[in-house]
Formats: structure tokens, sequence, C-alpha cells
């Protein structure tokens, strides 16, 4: 068995104990079945914290690769893309609510800081990506310093969402595909060109027009 | 349609002035048997800071306690008007929903995509209603409308109505059992409205029933492209009733569309003791036949027969003038209390016995003439007079069975279109038919 298929059989296995169990495993070991020993997975990182970073991980690999398959992903506007990935995102963690009611479980603090850095990297990419396609196609507004923060405002969302969905009791969660289509309005809203740029540009006029002007140009 | 950030000035204003025109004439009276009479001493009092508090509330909500909004502010003397204005035009304004989400809905509800459904499915949606948008749709050379609702409208129904009836209760000057069984005859509705699957079975229903109506056409429903929240039906070519209105009222073709629809309405209550309750001009169709197409049965009306029978018997004894026959007809209604004097239950009777007699003026002749200003007055200005009766107002509470909210909001409804059409010469005859076929009472 290839290492990659290891991994995904031992972090399903993980998803069963914690619904089953609702606590984590206290080693590995706990994992395994009938006459499987250590070695069997030996080829795999089988620490339990590194299944969980597999696991939230695929998330959002798995996310992106069906928005990859949409034949129309590929026109849509930034502000569509960021609305595909989250409602395509929940479709893919659906399955795996108990899981990650007992992952994000405040008993459980260490555990979800680390699965939230684990779903950092691909997302971020995800992120930076859509930051940039929104600024060359004008959907966001370059804003020089602030475009640092651009990427760090719109990825604290992906834990409101999964937070939102895990408690979320309305029929089919439709709740949160209502908290999605507001959440990305109003960052979209935010990010691209708004009253805030006419407020700046009243401000940067104000000033150079201003007795300390003279002292900005020393 | 564009997906709009800001309302076209145009359009709402045209709108405006029909929703006015409809809620100054129905409202004030439909509202008088849910409410105490507010005195303009006490409207002048309501403070300004709260009205414009109570706004900002309403129009953070959407969907359901926007309609609740709608139907509690229908009469202009409870919310000041500019308010009612908003809230009666406030499901032109619902921002469309984007179309991941409209794919996802549809994908979630109905089990696949949009477009592993349809040859081809609009991106924009083409219309918007408060609690979901139209999308069209094609399957080769067929075409469909694709009604989306809005997400977690259903859910927030009961919420929604925690908040908007307190404070419309503080407004109408209601106790909370008075308001009860209106409110919960209200939220029966907005929960109906909010289910899909009903409509369809509704909508089937009521369409087969209908089926040998002249000149008025029914969009086929496909329940294997629906849900409880995706409703598929075909696409029906033509104007929308709003936009005939503006084109061609006072015409003869606009005559003949206000009796299709007084055809429409009439054999509803009388032959299926349901009605279509929602006579707004958006869920009409007009085709380049002239045909009246009929495109939403979000909310009906169920006329239980006791409460049809009692309605249409106590309009008949107040044409014949049998004195007691309406007492006992008023009483049977919940138009009297137990507190009640017998001065009191006179004057309550002789108030409705005057306005009943207004009401069903169109019914008692052969043809009516609903362009007539001084009818819409005359009814009004009995709204008005009696707002400022302080013997009505002493003795104020709600009055009347639950079933006349919908079933005044659907006469009303269909008067005002009537009116604004400008329908000069409508068949209404067929009154003494009703009164013949009326079920005998229920043991």
């Amino acid at each position: 068995m290839k290492k990659k298929e290891l991994q995904a059989k031992l972090a399903n296995r993980l998803k069963e104990y914690l619904e089953k169990e609702k606590q984590l495993p206290k080693s590995s070991k706990d994992l395994l079945k009938g006459k499987e020993t250590g070695k069997t997975y030996a080829s795999v990182e089988s620490e339990p914290k590194r299944l969980f970073e597999h696991i939230m991980e695929s998330y959002i690999i798995e996310t992106l690769s069906v928005l990859e398959e949409d034949e129309n992903y590929a026109e849509m506007s930034v502000r569509e893309k960021l609305l595909s990935f989250y409602f395509v995102f929940v479709n893919q963690i659906k399955e795996d609510e108990e899981f990650l009611k007992v992952v994000f479980s405040p008993r459980q603090f260490q555990l979800m800081k680390h699965v939230k850095n684990a779903m950092r990297p691909p997302f971020v990419e995800f992120i930076d990506q859509i930051v940039q396609e929104g600024i060359i196609n004008e959907e966001i507004k370059s804003r020089m310093a602030l475009d640092k923060v651009y990427s760090m405002t719109l990825e604290k969302d992906l834990i409101i969402v999964l937070k939102f969905w895990l408690k979320d009791q309305s029929e089919d969660k439709a709740k949160t595909d209502e908290l999605i289509e507001r959440l990305v309005h109003l960052e979209m809203n935010a990010l691209g060109p708004n009253f805030m740029d006419d407020l700046l540009g009243i401000g940067k006029m104000m000033l150079e027009n201003s007795p300390m002007s003279k002292y900005m140009s020393r | 349609m564009k997906e709009q950030k800001k309302i076209p000035v145009g359009k709402v204003k045209r709108a405006a002035k029909f929703i006015k025109t409809g809620t100054k004439v129905g409202a004030n009276y439909a509202g008088y048997y849910i409410k105490k009479t507010v005195s303009k001493q006490n409207k002048e009092d309501l403070d300004k800071k709260n009205a414009e508090d109570i706004y900002s509330a309403f129009s953070e909500l959407k969907g359901s306690a926007l309609k609740v909004a709608q139907v509690l502010s229908m009469d202009t003397n409870v919310l000041p008007k500019e308010y009612s204005e908003q809230f009666a035009l406030a499901q032109y304004s619902a921002p469309p929903l984007s179309y991941p989400l409209v794919k996802n809905t549809v994908f979630k509800t109905v089990g696949k995509t949009p477009d592993q459904l349809f040859d081809e499915f609009g991106k924009s949606a083409v219309n918007a209603a408060s609690i979901g948008q139209v999308h069209k749709a094609r399957i080769g050379e067929y075409q469909y409308a694709v009604k989306v609702q809005y997400p977690g409208v259903a859910e927030s129904i009961q919420s929604d109505l925690k908040i908007v009836l307190p404070i419309a209760r503080r407004f109408l000057k209601l106790s909370k059992k008075e308001i009860e069984k209106y409110a919960k005859e209200i939220e029966s509705k907005l929960l109906e409205e909010a289910n899909y699957e009903l409509e369809l079975e509704r909508s089937n229903w009521i369409t087969s029933q209908c089926a040998d109506l002249e000149g008025t056409i029914f969009p086929k429903y496909y329940q294997e492209l629906s849900s409880k929240r995706v409703l598929t039906m075909d696409w029906i070519e033509g104007i929308h009733l709003k936009e005939f209105m503006e084109q061609k009222s006072g015409t003869e073709e606009a005559n003949l569309i206000g009796q299709r629809l007084w055809d429409f309405y009439v054999f509803q209550i009388q032959k299926l003791k349901m009605v279509h309750a929602d006579p707004h001009p958006g869920n009409f169709l007009i085709t380049n036949k002239n045909e009246l197409g009929v495109i939403d049965f979000g909310c009906v009306k169920e006329l239980p027969e006791d409460f049809y029978r009692d309605y249409f018997l106590l309009f008949e004894a107040i044409r014949t003038n049998q004195m007691d026959q309406i007492e006992s007809i008023m009483e049977r209604l919940e138009f009297f209390l137990e507190t009640d004097k017998k001065e009191d239950r006179e004057k309550v009777q002789k108030i409705f016995v005057d306005l009943l007699s207004l009401v069903m003026k169109p019914f008692q002749e052969d043809y009516f003439d609903f362009s007539d200003e001084a009818f819409f007055k005359q009814i009004y200005a009995y709204g008005e007079e009696l707002s400022q009766d302080k013997e009505v107002r002493n003795m104020g509470s709600a009055r009347g069975s639950k079933h006349f909210i919908y079933m005044n909001r659907t006469l009303f409804g269909l008067f005002n279109i009537l009116h604004v059409l400008k329908a000069k010469k409508i068949k209404t005859s067929g009154f003494a038919a009703i009164i013949e076929e009326l079920p005998k009472k229920s043991a």
C-alpha cells in the first residue's frame, strides 16, 4: 500500500475513533485493528497530531480540486470564487461533523489551535491568489501598505464559517449558506473600491493643503 | 434581472403609487378588525425616535419579518406613512442571491447542480420576491422558471416573529392574548409560504381545478426539478401585471384582464373554498394574447366551511336587512366580546353593517365600475371617520375571526388591482348563486 493510502486509511480510523469515543486516542496504537502492529503503518507518520494535520489539510486541498474541475470556475469573479470555495468546503466536511465537533470542542483548545494551523498553508495560498487576481481585475482596491493585511482578513473567515457550521441547527444548514453569502459580500465590499477611498483622498488633500504640508515635504 | 445595489427610483415610485393606493383603501378597513383604533392624539404622541428605532430594527430583517412588517404596517395609521411604504416596497430591494449560492441550494436540495439539470440556466435572477428569486432555464426547446428560496427563511420565521410582534403590539396597543390568534394565523401562512413542496402540491391542485377558466393560464410544475427550497415551473412569456397597468390602464384590454381576475377569484372562493391570497401584481403575467398568467401560489388561504358560510350569510342578512340574523352571525364570527355592554354590541354592529354594506357593493350589482374613485374614497373616509370616533376608541379591542385577515387581504387586493386597472365594466353578478350554493350549517 502506498504511503498516501496508508495515511488516508489511518486518518479514517482516527475519525471513526473520535466519533465513537468522543475523545482523543492516547496513542496511535489505539487505532490499530486485528493483527495490525505499529509496523503496518511504519512508513507513515502515525502520530495522531500528524494525522489531524493530514485530515484538515485534505479538506482544503479537496475543495480546491473540486473547484478546479468546475469548467465555469475560471470565468468566475473573485467574489464568486470565494463564495464557491466556502459552499464546496462545507459540502466536503459534512460527513465529518461528529469528528469536527470533538476537534473543535472547547476542551481541545491545543488541538484546535494545531488543526487551524494545519489548514493554513493551502488556504493562504488560495487566498493570496484570489487577492492578487482581485487587484488585477479591480474587484479589490490596491491600497498600498494595506494590501498585506487583506489575506489575513480573509483567512479568518474560514474558521468563522467552520465554527458557525458546527453549531448550525437549521435544516440543510441553510443558515451557514446565509452566513457565507453575507460574510463574503461584507469582505468584498470592504476590500473593493468604496467610500473609504474617497475619505482617504479627502484626508490626503486636506493634509497637502494645510500648513503642515511644508514639514511633510522636507 | 441585473444584480442591483440600489433600487431604481422610477420603478419604486411607480410601485409605491400602487401600493399606497392599495394599503390606504384596504388596510384601513381590514386593520380595524385586528387592532384598537389608534387615535390622532396617540399618533402624535408616538415618539419619533422610537419610530425610527423600530424602522431600523425592521429594515435589518428580511424574508419573514419583512412579510410580517408588511402585513402589520398595512395600516398607514399605525406607522408613519414613509415607513409603511418602505416596508411595502422592501421586497423589491432584497439583494439578489449570488449564483454560487443558487447553485449550492439547487445541489443541496434537488441533488444535482443547475448545469446537470438544465441545458441552460440563467446565472442572474430575472425577478425577485420577498423570500426568493426566479431564474430562467431551458431543456431542449422548453423554458422553465426556477424559483430559488433565500437560505434560512423558514428557520427565521419564528424567531423573527418574536422580534416583530412585541414591537407591533406596542404600536397597536394590544395585549399578548389579543394579538396571539392573529399572529398564529400569520405565522402559519408564512411557514406555508416558505414550503415550496406544499406550494407545488397546491398549485397543481388549484390549476387543475381552474383549467376551464377562459383566458387564464397556469404554468405546469415539475416535482423532479423541485424541492423544499426550489420550485420549477413552465416559463410563461408575458409582461408583469404592474407593467401592463402602466401601459393599458383604462383600456378595453385592461377591463378584459380585470374580468379574468374577478372570475378567477370568485371561482376559487365559491367553488374551491381555497384562494390565492396574495393578489400582488407581481404574481400575475399578461401574455400577448391577453391571457392572465397566474404564477405564484405561495400564499393560499383555505376557507373553513363555517367561516365561508357565515361570511356570505352576513352579506345576505345585511342586504335583506335582517337584524336578528346579523347579530347572531356576527356573534359566530367573533365580533362581540363577553365584556361588551348592550350599547357596545349595538355600536359594533352598526359599524360593521355600514362597512360591509360598502364592501359588498360590487357583489350586488350586475356590473361594477372599479374605476369609480367615489367608491374607494367612501371606504377610506369611513375608516378615517372611525379612527376619530371617541366611542369606538374607548371600546377598542381586537375583533373578528382570524380568517378575516387573509380573506380581506384577498378581496381588497383584488379590488385595488381592478381600481388601478381602471376596469369600468366588470361583470360581478353571481352573488345570488353564491348564496344559493352556501353549504348547510354543520351539526
